[in-house]
């Protein structure tokens, strides 16, 4: 795919770009990519978002442990193993680190940073249920970015800028979604691997240039068709990093396909698009909290299960491969009677695989995918 | 066997021979056999100090509210549990005031442990339980919330009409009560909350807020399924209760750090220091016990009798032991002296602008205050301060594994003593309420080694 490469070109000069534009005073703002920060706020600020993506790296998170204890979940604990390591000029230039507070282990990543680092973060609560009072609450917390985001720019965030921005945003999750929904066909025209690829480069690339790109992504997919699977499985979990690559080696050389992933960290949720009507502080409210599918360690685990079966019967899907990382408490605990719940009411089976991004956990890994694609494919 | 035992947990010859029965019934129920009572004599005797009257009624009072709660499901017309971590705690001690009918309890997380864990040590059956039901091994899982899970979905203890829990300090809470919801239909009421305040600051009148709505949430639902209703005079009741028991245990903590040698092993503490996390039926008792027990420590004090030579060096440990008195004797044993432990030490208040009128948002605000796993800023200066605070010449660091709010500091605390105290500290890992893979002895070499230094380090600072 052309406008692939175009974007793989693109992400390789952006950290050149994204240096370049702080020198010139534009103020880089890093993110926790779980889903609850609007970036349009940062563009809207005139700052430029830049999502802390990265995982799958063992040397992360060995680096990791001289500063946080390993039982804080593998991802959110290699962050500071990233920024110590030096190797990603990302982790080095954002002038803040917006850790909107989900569980304990975002808690965790975002103290490593104030502690042990020169980069202050700023953190906003993301409550567990949805009702009245914590969804205002959450609301606040968009306030209270809004504010400290006009502060650390010195610009006002102003509604026409927040809802270009908005627009801008809107359409990239249009593309994503029409991107992923091509994964219906029967012999879906992209890979799990490239879709999830897609979602990381959102974090970090120039939303224009991204746009581009993906429309023409799109243009280019439409009316083709890949190779036919074995099987065909949703992929739900805690986190999806970019660089966290095996469990698409796994699964693709057992002759499956990927076709819906859903994680609390690391993918987009693209589902839903802001709506522009009304107040817009209040519509990112809407759709980054209330209409935002709740992560496991959240309430009610009803619209979890009811969104899985959805995406099930739309997607063709056989089976589900849950992929969590190490010491994700929210995760395992749901895992064990989730899989019981889509049995039992889906009669969709599910294999559950951990990580802490250890190059020795493949051969277990792949044993167990192969015999559950086997299994399910019979 | 019995007999003895009740004795050493300070049951008169009447209440033995009125209660034995009922007390016998809750052990059954929980398979502690005629095996489990030796034991468990052979260890109070060994960790606890039972030479004073005290100390037995300290140990009474625990047995009674595990009796209480064993046979709660035929005693009572409702039960609602709720275990710590946060101010849900408090609407249960209040509940005890306000509904008779109702046994109010925190099953666990105190009560498990002292019994089961520090008297008993036979942990493991009801660990194991929670590992088949939903919190597996080997995943750094709390074992409160296994023991939790695998009791009330087990129906080893009574099935609850109500569990509170929360979720703001600890995610794992939540979890395992969803999971009691989603699976077995307990009803769950939830406090939610966020510790989202920025680093180095205190929380906010926001956070507060959202954390006292709740409760006055929680306490409506209460009402609802006791069918009475729930005064805002009980929910006082309950605090006062909680901050009550505080002081007792801030005196004995006092008499502690004042005294050398160090008069009694922190065991003895526990005993007192857990009852302000719980919603104890047994509360007069307690109370006279722990006072009566401020005297014999002053008169041990005075007569310069100690659990470690006088002169030893002093050092503070984060953390404390219910399920597990033989740590504390393993410490004390070579040669350091542990004044002070996990929140003895009350800072003094931060300047707070705000000013709070309802009772829920007092009570919000003092948990917060309390509780230094709310953030890694606080607990790395409430490590320090204690510290400093007492002059002490180390800290013994252990966090447990479990516990996901006390696994992001360990070694930014570390990091804080050394730069600003320069004393030794030791990071320890610890399985918190699973005591399995972490017997005393496992840490008695690096102990060792730790005393040594913290001896030299003294003499060097002293010279």
């Amino acid at each position: 795919m052309d406008a692939m490469n175009e974007l793989k070109e693109h992400l390789a000069g952006r950290p050149f770009e994204l240096k370049q534009a702080r020198e010139k005073g534009t103020r880089i703002i890093g993110y926790v990519p779980g889903g609850f920060m609007p970036e349009e706020l940062v563009y809207a600020a005139g700052a430029l978002p830049v999502g802390l993506v990265r995982g799958g790296s063992s040397k992360a998170v060995a680096e990791s442990a001289s500063y946080l204890p390993r039982w804080i979940d593998t991802f959110c604990r290699s962050q500071i193993g990233h920024y110590m390591l030096e190797e990603d000029s990302l982790y080095r230039i954002i002038d803040l680190l917006v850790a909107p507070i989900t569980d304990v282990n975002v808690r965790a990543l975002a103290d490593s940073f104030d502690f042990y680092t020169d980069i202050k973060t700023f953190r906003y609560g993301v409550p567990h249920d949805k009702e009245e009072d914590v969804t205002r609450y959450y609301l606040e917390g968009l306030y209270l970015l809004k504010e400290k985001l006009e502060e650390i720019t010195g610009n006002k965030i102003e509604d026409s800028k927040l809802k270009e921005a908005i627009g801008q945003y809107n359409r990239m999750r249009a593309l994503l979604g029409a991107i992923g929904e091509l994964r219906k066909l029967e012999a879906p025209p992209i890979s799990g691997r490239d879709f999830a690829w897609l979602n990381h480069a959102s974090y970090l690339a120039d939303m224009p240039t991204l746009i581009k790109c993906l429309e023409s992504i799109y243009d280019e997919l439409k009316g083709k068709e890949g190779a036919r699977p074995l099987t065909r499985l949703l992929l739900i979990g805690s986190t999806l990093a970019m660089g966290d690559d095996k469990i698409f080696d796994l699964t693709e050389e057992s002759g499956a396909a990927i076709v819906m992933e859903e994680f609390a960290e690391g993918m987009r949720h693209y589902w839903e698009p802001v709506n522009t009507n009304g107040d817009l502080m209040q519509a990112l409210s809407d759709r980054y909290f209330t209409r935002r599918l709740p992560p496991a360690w959240s309430r009610p685990t009803k619209e979890r299960v009811d969104f899985f079966r959805k995406m099930a019967g739309e997607f063709s899907a056989n089976g589900i491969l849950w992929y969590q990382l190490m010491y994700r408490d929210g995760y395992d605990v749901q895992s064990s009677y989730f899989q019981k719940i889509t049995e039992a009411e889906m009669g969709v089976r599910m294999l559950k695989v951990e990580s802490d991004y250890y190059p020795v956990e493949i051969g277990p890994q792949r044993t167990r995918i192969e015999t559950f694609i086997e299994m399910i494919s019979i | 066997m019995y007999d003895e035992f009740l004795s050493l947990c300070g049951y008169s010859p009447d209440e033995i021979s009125e209660q034995k029965n009922r007390v016998q019934q809750a052990f059954a129920k929980l398979g502690l056999t005629e095996e489990d009572i030796e034991r468990g004599v052979d260890r109070i005797r060994r960790f606890y100090a039972v030479d004073l009257e005290p100390v037995r009624l300290l140990l009474g009072v625990w047995v009674k509210e595990l009796v209480d709660t064993m046979m709660a499901g035929e005693e009572k017309k409702k039960i609602i549990y709720s275990e710590w971590p946060g101010a849900n705690c408090v609407l249960n001690m209040g509940g005890v005031t306000a509904c008779e009918d109702v046994h109010f309890a925190t099953p666990v997380s105190q009560t498990f442990m002292i019994v089961l864990g520090g008297i008993f040590g036979k942990l493991a059956p009801f660990l194991e339980a929670g590992e088949s039901l939903g919190l597996p091994p080997a995943r750094a899982h709390c074992g409160l919330w296994q023991m939790h899970v695998g009791v009330i979905a087990s129906g080893l203890i009574p099935k609850p009409d109500l569990i509170i829990t929360s979720q703001y300090i600890c995610d794992q809470a939540a979890e395992a009560d969803q999971l009691l919801e989603d699976l077995y239909g307990i009803p769950v009421v939830y406090l939610d909350g966020c510790c989202d305040w920025q680093y180095g600051e205190m929380p906010s009148k926001r956070q507060v807020e959202l954390v006292a709505g709740r409760m006055h949430k929680i306490k409506e639902r209460i009402e609802e399924v006791c069918g009475v209703p729930f005064p805002q005079e009980a929910v006082m009741a309950g605090f006062k209760d909680m901050a009550k028991t505080y002081f007792f245990h801030k005196a004995l903590a006092d008499i502690m750090v004042a005294a050398d040698p160090q008069p009694i092993s922190q065991a003895n503490l526990d005993l007192v220091y857990f009852a302000q996390f719980t919603t104890l039926q047994h509360r007069k008792q307690y109370q006279q016990a722990a006072m009566a027990l401020a005297k014999d420590l002053k008169r041990l004090a005075k007569e310069g009798k100690g659990v470690v030579p006088k002169g030893s060096p002093r050092v503070y440990l984060a953390f404390r032991f219910p399920g597990q008195p033989d740590v504390y004797q393993m410490i004390e044993e070579l040669g350091l002296a542990v004044p002070l432990a996990l929140l003895d030490y009350l800072p003094p208040e931060e300047p707070d602008a705000n000013t709070y009128n309802d009772l829920m948002e007092i009570i919000a605000k003092s948990v917060y205050r309390n509780a230094p796993p709310c953030t890694a800023y606080s607990n790395i200066r409430y490590n320090v301060n204690s510290c400093k605070a007492f002059d002490l010449d180390g800290a013994i660091e252990f966090y447990p594994l479990g516990c996901r709010p006390y696994s992001i500091t360990p070694l930014m605390i570390r990091k804080a003593i050394s730069d600003e105290l320069g004393i030794p500290s030791i990071v320890l890992e610890w399985g918190g309420y699973d005591p399995r893979d972490y017997p005393a002895e496992q840490f008695r070499s690096r102990m060792e080694t730790f005393a040594e230094t913290v001896r030299i380090s003294r003499d060097i600072k002293r010279a």
